[in-house]
């Protein structure tokens, strides 16, 4: 570094150290009337219909009329909480989807706590999944109901999916690690040598605090610091200062993870990419992804940091299905739920997609031949 | 029970003392040397020798993660000296302290990308992440073992409680799935048809026949 400072005018830098510090002093105000009373319940309109233990099953009302006869429902991940998805009015895949006419359901999972470490990653899909989707099934008259399963939310979906065909009729995916050891992800990297077994022991529950500071550490400076500094330039937006606030309580309002599903997933996927491997077991049965003949529509984003693009990407070889569409979304891994191209695009794409299969549709156009984008 | 209690202060007290003369850097050597665990506190004794190895554990695993974040920090320096100078040679000068520190945070970024994915700095972490989960462990066995020196109840304990209602409620529910989804389809019990069989004859009866001869 060859004298860079001298570059910089003294005059000017002490002008913007003086605007700094100025508009840190009115940065806490600001910031406190942009609080949200209550982010985590989602901007769009819902009924609870059923739950069980922590898991709930949410009926979002209809914007208009029904475009497909069956509805979607979204499982969402453990490791968060589903209220990204219907952030704010503007930033709502919910409400895109709504607007397009999919009745939609949602599963939380809510917040473990100590009488929930022992749960397994078989009772979130055999006590959590299956009779939610079995109930919105019974609703609807149909045998099968369409799912999107996001983050590893999708990775849940395809398990179960797997295990109970006959439950499932389209199936999204959306961020969904399928290969946990494609080159470039972090993650896997560094949970390849965690003694997970000991973590839990140590823990119970894992706290979603230290999984926050892991996710925030895989981009320390970027999120860590940076974050924050650009922060300032936002305090003369109220609206999007607002955004900001309940995106950061989204962020770091993470549950605690059941511990005995948290060490199944980090050894089963993360170390031992069972998945990916055709070797995993859920409760005595092996999940096999060939089985997954279903129509499946694969979301990734091209910038995610968290699921790279290859660990979606890898799905596609494992499946059954020969109606499968990829879709590649210039984005990160949480501008692919909020971003404005994202909510311009995402949810029209899904609902084209869901109609072209919807077997209303599929009687009265039988004669035409299906194409398949699986080459 | 005394004589456990007792040990304890007497522990603690050398371990603070091996702490302090430590000065930062802890002496591993008077913790892992310690005399043999003896006589009817040696359960106790050896808990807090361990509690002792693993302090020492984690602050080796903590200075050896510090020192690649050092490595992260002087790397990312000389990037960004080095992309301040490449700007002020094509005549794009840093203009201010803002554009300077966005440099500096995508070159820290990048480094901290190559030396975060490598093998030193992954096994350093989860050295420290595996050695800070065996010193909670010990920590809890100690307090637990302290605890019900006074009858409290314990995570252990709670543990075991919850692993019976687990194992219950999946003997359970089977039975009551299966009986659930028999009912509807279960037939109505017929009414029995009537036996054609001759009913045996009773004792009382067989001894009438006897006495009358037949």
């Amino acid at each position: 570094m060859s004298g860079p400072l001298p570059l910089l005018d003294a005059t000017t830098a002490a002008a913007e150290i003086a605007d700094f510090c100025a508009r840190l002093a009115r940065a806490q105000p600001a910031l406190r009337a942009a609080i949200d009373a209550s982010p985590e319940n989602g901007c769009s309109e819902r009924e609870l219909l059923w739950r069980d233990g922590k898991t709930s099953l949410y009926r979002y009302r209809p914007l208009r009329p029904a475009v497909v006869s069956t509805p979607l429902v979204i499982v969402y991940a453990l490791v968060n909480r589903p209220y990204m998805m219907d952030l704010q009015a503007d930033r709502s895949l919910v409400r895109r989807l709504l607007e397009q006419g999919i009745e939609l359901y949602l599963i939380d999972w809510g917040y473990p706590d100590g009488a929930d470490r022992l749960t397994e990653l078989d009772d979130y899909l055999e006590r959590g999944i299956e009779p939610c989707l079995r109930q919105v099934a019974e609703r609807h008259g149909v045998e099968a109901v369409n799912v999107l399963g996001v983050c590893q939310g999708g990775t849940l979906s395809l398990c179960y999916t797997a295990l109970h065909p006959e439950r499932v009729r389209n199936l999204i995916t959306m961020v969904t690690p399928v290969d946990f050891h494609t080159p470039g992800n972090l993650l896997a990297t560094w949970a390849r040598n965690i003694d997970v077994e000991a973590l839990v022991h140590a823990h119970g529950n894992v706290p979603g605090a230290l999984l926050n500071s892991v996710f925030v550490s895989m981009l320390p400076f970027r999120l860590g610091s940076q974050k924050y500094v650009h922060l300032l330039d936002l305090l003369d937006d109220p609206a999007q200062l607002a955004t900001f606030m309940r995106m950061e309580k989204w962020i770091f309002d993470s549950p605690d993870q059941a511990g005995a599903a948290f060490s199944q997933f980090v050894r089963w996927f993360f170390q031992e990419n069972r998945l990916a491997l055709g070797t995993l077991e859920l409760g005595g049965r092996r999940v096999d992804l060939a089985r997954v003949t279903h129509p499946v529509l694969n979301v990734f984003a091209s910038r995610d940091h968290l699921v790279p693009p290859g660990a979606s990407r890898a799905l596609r070889p494992l499946l059954g299905s020969r109606d499968y569409t990829a879709l590649e979304v210039d984005a990160g891994h949480i501008g692919l739920y909020t971003s404005a191209r994202a909510q311009r695009e995402l949810p029209a794409t899904m609902a084209a997609w869901l109609v072209g299969r919807d077997p209303r549709r599929r009687a009265r156009s039988s004669s035409t031949p299906r194409r398949s984008t699986k080459s | 029970m005394t004589q456990s209690l007792a040990a304890w202060p007497e522990a603690a007290r050398g371990l603070w003392e091996s702490l302090q003369n430590g000065a930062g850097v802890l002496p591993m050597g008077t913790l892992l040397t310690a005399p043999p665990a003896l006589g009817p506190t040696r359960e106790d004794q050896e808990a807090w020798q361990r509690l002792g190895t693993l302090i020492v554990r984690v602050a080796e695993a903590q200075q050896r993660l510090a020192a690649a974040w050092t490595e992260i920090q002087q790397r990312a320096f000389a990037e960004l000296g080095e992309e301040v100078a490449a700007r002020a040679k094509r005549g794009e000068p840093v203009s201010s302290l803002r554009s300077l520190y966005d440099l500096w945070v995508d070159a820290a970024e990048r480094v901290h990308g190559q030396i975060a994915a490598a093998s030193p700095y992954v096994e350093h972490q989860a050295e420290l992440a595996n050695a800070t989960s065996a010193l909670r462990i010990a920590e809890r066995e100690l307090l637990e073992r302290w605890l019900r020196q006074y009858d409290v109840p314990t995570r252990a304990e709670l543990d075991s409680v919850h692993r019976q209602l687990r194992e219950l409620s999946r003997q359970r529910r089977p039975v009551t799935e299966s009986s659930a989804s028999r009912a509807p389809a279960e037939p109505k019990p017929k009414p029995k048809p009537k036996s054609t069989l001759k009913r045996p004859r009773s004792v009382k009866a067989n001894m009438r026949r006897r006495k009358l001869g037949a």
